[in-house]
């Protein structure tokens, strides 16, 4: 088995004296597609800030076999760690070719073209809306626009914090299947999410995640069978 | 024909009132400063353009570059020292602190300039040349295609540069644009250098077309002010044309109903295009 791409262990996190996660464990495999599930308030979105280091934490913090606790955020995000965050942010009176642009402004490399090609070809919409501004996008291209920025970034983890976040059933299915052309473009997935059902669709394991402790871990085959989380996530239509 | 001479010099004096205000509206709309201290940027550039001209024997149009340069190095310096202190903060703040900074720019210049007025003469100040019955000053003139190409050259910047992409991603959102590694503090105080470069080359224009004295920052600021409002934040043009739609109606109060009401107009026009559309005083770059 080869060195996990992301690799967290015993992260203790929060906000001042406030702390939010306890003792919190995660790896992400090359190539996975990974789900952290859990209710309001379980502190998803503080652990992508952890990882982000946007807020400082406690623990082991690895990616990529380098130790990112020290470091601050901006190497995080140029070391490949790259985030789409809760509610798209996209710049909104800026067009889908702009924000895009934001995405890569730190690359210097060749390889922009490139990945303007890759964003193309994953949401054909976006070329569409190339030159319409992203705030008169609907919810479902704005997210696209999001992930799409991202990609920009030339990521090596993508991590995606609610992705399904006010969205119809049918856009969210849209944008699950594009997660899975994500991963074969080599580009592992963290999907951050409440929709549990959505998630364990597409992610390979999941952790499950209460009051800023994980509580369930496993490949999602098995947890999908775990009566708890049937009871507490999956509910009794499933 | 009066009154086609008197367009013509509203006109032209509106392109170097847009400018005066182009700095002021791309610092509001990115930092959400409203500047009162623009007016005494203006001045600043007005006499350092003056003793480049005095005493370097620069002409003033090679020497309003170098003002730029100089006040660039200046505003930088300022918004990194003292403003990034407060940027974003509550509006009282901000409007606190760059009225301070007003009162001490003014009074420092005072000291170090004398209260005398200044003019920056070059041998051509005084030429003109007729244009189908109408008489056009050359340096009006200039100065009018200086803040057009000024603009222009603005405009460029923030729409097609990556710079430019930057300043207004930051001005759209801040948390995606630090997300994606921009450095709101550099970026911010680049932007309020080019603020602050656009006021010193306004500032020397306004020295060749008026007088120079230490007080002239409180004016200046308050007609910035009206202009970034009727020009809306978003585009250096609609700027510039707030400034000539602002010259043109003090030019025909001066002519019909007296220079003294000039102040009267501008303001009365602040406040229709705040009761007609108030949401251009908010809308961001």
């Amino acid at each position: 088995m080869s060195e996990p791409l992301l690799n967290i262990q015993g992260m203790n996190a929060g906000y001042g004296p406030v702390p939010v996660l306890f003792d919190l464990t995660l790896s992400v495999m090359p190539g996975e597609i990974v789900a952290m599930v859990g209710s309001n308030g379980a502190g998803k979105t503080t652990l992508l800030r952890a990882i982000s280091r946007i807020i400082p934490a406690q623990g082991t913090l690895r990616f990529n076999g380098e130790d990112l606790a020290p470091l601050p955020p901006e190497a995080a995000f140029t070391r490949g760690l790259v985030q789409v965050p809760e509610g798209r942010q996209l710049f909104p009176r800026m067009t889908v070719e702009e924000n895009l642009l934001m995405g890569a402004h730190l690359r210097r490399d060749k390889g922009v073209e490139a990945s303007f090609e890759q964003v193309y070809t994953l949401f054909p919409k976006l070329k569409e809306r190339r030159r319409q501004l992203a705030g008169n996008m609907s919810g479902g291209e704005q997210q696209m626009c999001a992930m799409g920025r991202a990609l920009m970034a030339n990521p090596k983890l993508l991590m995606i914090d609610e992705m399904s976040l006010g969205l119809a059933p049918v856009i969210v299915d849209q944008l699950l299947a594009i997660l899975n052309d994500i991963r074969a473009e080599g580009i592992p997935v963290l999907l951050v999410e409440q929709d549990v059902f959505a998630a364990f669709s597409v992610a390979d394991r999941a952790y499950v995640m209460e009051t800023g402790r994980v509580v369930r871990e496993g490949p999602v085959s098995e947890l999908q069978n775990d009566q708890s989380v049937i009871d507490a996530y999956l509910g009794a239509a499933h | 024909m009066v009154l086609a001479q008197i367009l013509l010099n509203g006109v032209l004096l509106g392109g170097l009132y847009g400018l005066m205000a182009l700095g002021m509206a791309l610092v509001w709309g990115v930092l959400n400063i409203v500047n009162l201290s623009h007016g005494a940027l203006i001045m600043l550039g007005g006499y350092v353009t003056y003793y480049l001209f005095t005493l370097a024997g620069i002409d003033p149009f090679v020497a309003l570059p170098i003002a730029m340069v100089i006040m660039f190095c200046f505003g930088f310096a300022l918004q990194w020292g003292v403003l990034n202190l407060i940027v974003r903060s509550k509006m009282l703040n901000t409007l606190l602190i760059t009225f301070g900074l007003q009162v001490v720019l003014t009074f420092t210049a005072q000291l170090l300039f004398t209260a005398d007025f200044r003019t920056i003469n070059p041998t051509y100040a005084g030429n003109n040349f007729p244009v189908g019955g109408l008489t056009v000053s050359v340096v009006r003139l200039a100065a009018f295609l200086v803040a057009i190409a000024l603009a222009s050259i603005l405009w460029f910047v923030l729409n097609r540069l990556p710079l430019g992409r930057a300043i207004r991603a930051t001005a759209q959102n801040l948390t995606a644009a630090r997300l994606y590694g921009v450095n709101p503090r550099v970026l911010y105080a680049v932007t309020f250098g080019i603020g602050t470069a656009l006021a010193g080359a306004a500032g020397g224009l306004y020295g060749m077309i008026s007088n120079l004295t230490p007080y002239i920052g409180a004016s200046l600021t308050a007609k910035s002010f009206v202009i970034a409002i009727i020009g809306g934040l978003s585009n250096p043009f609609y700027v510039i044309f707030g400034g000539i739609f602002v010259g043109i109606a003090e030019s025909l109060t001066a002519l019909y109903i007296g220079p003294t009401y000039t102040d009267v107009i501008s303001f009365g026009l602040l406040v229709v295009v705040l009761v007609v559309r108030p949401s251009r005083a908010v809308r961001a770059a």
